[in-house]
């Protein structure tokens, strides 16, 4: 054997896993090598160095720490750890959950405002008149007690403004009914303002906006501000029934093509007290001119066929069921 | 016999049982994790996580092999791999984590256990590759037997004979000046 073979077996001659053949042929060897007597030597004292090294001992508390993680966990203790989870797993669930409840916040706003919307298109004047009627047919006792006048006692020649106001007293208690339990009622009036401006925008296409403005507010903001006929009429009750029913958008609004516009205006207006009714306002605007006329519901078959008389009549937007009485704002031009 | 009886206890879940194998074996594989890794606070990780498996797994402990050979494999099988990761390959010139791995608490015991000697054998054993150091952990440090270890390991019993020699010429040489 050689120094190199015999060196290779001194660790399994440390450990005593050398065979008796083995065994001998080492021996054999280093009774004749000092060489490899040292390093034999020095490889046993390494491995007593070693095996002489300071036992390690494991931390305080170390069997505690690992039985308590052994330990079945409470219920409550888990269900308190899946509640406070942490940061890692609970900073993205709690982002996630941020996102879905702003996406759901922005859906219902969104549906809210579309509702909303909704809301304004049904304040316009068909829907109104529907509601109105509603109203009416529902508080008809109490409409005709608070009635000083039935709506057939119109008087033959009434004031312009206060006869409709006389002969409709329902509507404007109805009026009074829905402004009360309706928050969305001053809104609604606002809005209605707003319609009727884009009715006469449609009835005098194109219009000027400051003139489209100055027709509306002569229209119906002038009857909002007391206008003289409206004061000439003796008692206070029916001067707000008549402001109530004048602040209210026409019904119908039609319009009226005549060689002569002015004369034509006149004719409506004598039209309409022909048929019960009355003329409630007349501006003209250019070469427009503008009669609103109050129509007793069952008068107003009478004043459609009769007014297609005077010239090219057509009614731009007309509800599906009349209020009583009817206003019809009539566009005259040539 | 009284092995048996433990294996027993602890395959019925006695938790009692599993803190006497804990009382029993803590230091020994928690020596082996700090020789290993060379730092307290991952040991003590690898140790806690040694037992946690050995909890799981005693249904299905047979018996065959003695509790403290089972408790070496898991935590042989736990060192390695986790110093077989990227990370912890990176880290492994820190020597400063092995020189504060006092196997005693300080005071009294630091300064033996920061002797020149002791520190040499300690950063010796160290600086050995894993696969040689845990021969020499199991052999010269545990006690445990050629076939124990290559049962541990799942090495042929020459390949441990062979490594632990590649070892203990490594530690020949680098102790050289301790040795007569």
């Amino acid at each position: 054997m050689t120094c190199h073979d015999v060196r290779e077996l001194f660790s399994a001659l440390i450990d005593e896993r050398l065979s008796r053949e083995e065994r001998a042929d080492v021996y054999g060897h280093l009774t004749t090598c000092p060489e490899c007597r040292r390093e034999l030597t020095a490889l046993e004292q390494t491995v007593g160095l070693v095996r002489r090294s300071v036992p390690i001992r494991a931390p305080v508390g170390f069997v505690d720490r690992v039985v308590t993680a052994v330990r079945p966990t409470p219920w409550y203790v888990r269900a308190a750890r899946a509640a406070f989870l942490p940061w890692p797993v609970k900073l993205p669930l709690e982002a996630a959950a941020l996102l879905l409840v702003g996406g759901l916040a922005v859906l219902l706003f969104r549906g809210i405002k579309e509702e909303q919307r909704a809301t304004r298109y049904e304040a316009t004047p068909p829907v109104v008149a529907e509601r109105r009627l509603e109203d009416k047919r529902a508080e008809p006792e109490a409409s005709a007690a608070k009635s000083t006048t039935a709506p057939s006692a119109v008087p033959q020649a009434p004031p312009p403004m206060s006869a409709p106001a006389d002969a409709q007293p329902g509507v404007a208690s109805s009026d009074r009914s829905a402004a009360k339990d309706a928050p969305a009622s001053v809104p609604r009036r606002a809005d209605d303002a707003g319609t009727a401006e884009s009715r006469l925008e449609r009835a005098q296409a194109p219009p000027p906006a400051a003139e489209r403005d100055a027709l509306a507010k002569e229209t119906y903001g002038a009857a909002r501000g007391a206008p003289p006929v409206a004061q000439s009429a003796p008692e206070s009750r029916d001067k707000s029934v008549t402001a109530k029913l004048e602040a209210r958008p026409p019904d119908v609004v039609a319009r009226l093509a005549a060689p002569d516009p002015g004369t034509a205006a006149r004719a409506v207006a004598a039209l309409a007290a022909r048929l019960a009714g009355s003329e409630a306002a007349r501006r003209t605007v250019g070469d427009t001119v503008l009669v609103e006329v109050v129509i007793p519901r069952e008068r107003y078959a009478d004043f459609t066929r009769e007014v297609a008389r005077l010239g090219d009549y057509r009614t731009d937007s007309e509800p599906a069921s009349l209020p009583d009485p009817v206003r019809v704002d009539v566009h005259l031009a040539r | 016999m009284q092995e048996a009886q433990l294996v027993a206890r602890l395959r019925r879940g006695d938790l009692r049982a599993f803190e006497e194998l804990i009382i029993a074996y803590q230091h020994r594989v928690f020596g082996v994790a700090l020789r290993m890794l060379g730092n307290r606070a991952e040991a003590e990780e690898i140790a806690q996580e040694t037992f946690l498996r050995a909890h799981r797994a005693l249904p299905e402990f047979r018996g065959e092999a003695r509790l403290g050979t089972w408790l070496y494999a898991i935590a042989s099988r736990l060192c390695l791999n986790r110093l077989a990761t990227p990370e912890r390959r990176l880290a492994r010139a820190d020597d400063a984590a092995l020189a504060e791995a006092p196997g005693h608490e300080p005071d009294a015991a630091t300064a033996l256990e920061r002797s020149e000697l002791e520190a040499a054998v300690r950063d010796a054993i160290a600086a050995l590759p894993d696969e040689r150091r845990i021969v020499v952990v199991l052999r010269d440090l545990e006690g445990l037997s050629y076939e124990e270890i290559a049962e541990v390991l799942e090495l042929e019993p020459g390949t441990v004979r062979s490594r632990l020699h590649r070892a203990r010429m490594d530690l020949k040489a680098k102790l050289e000046r301790f040795t007569p």
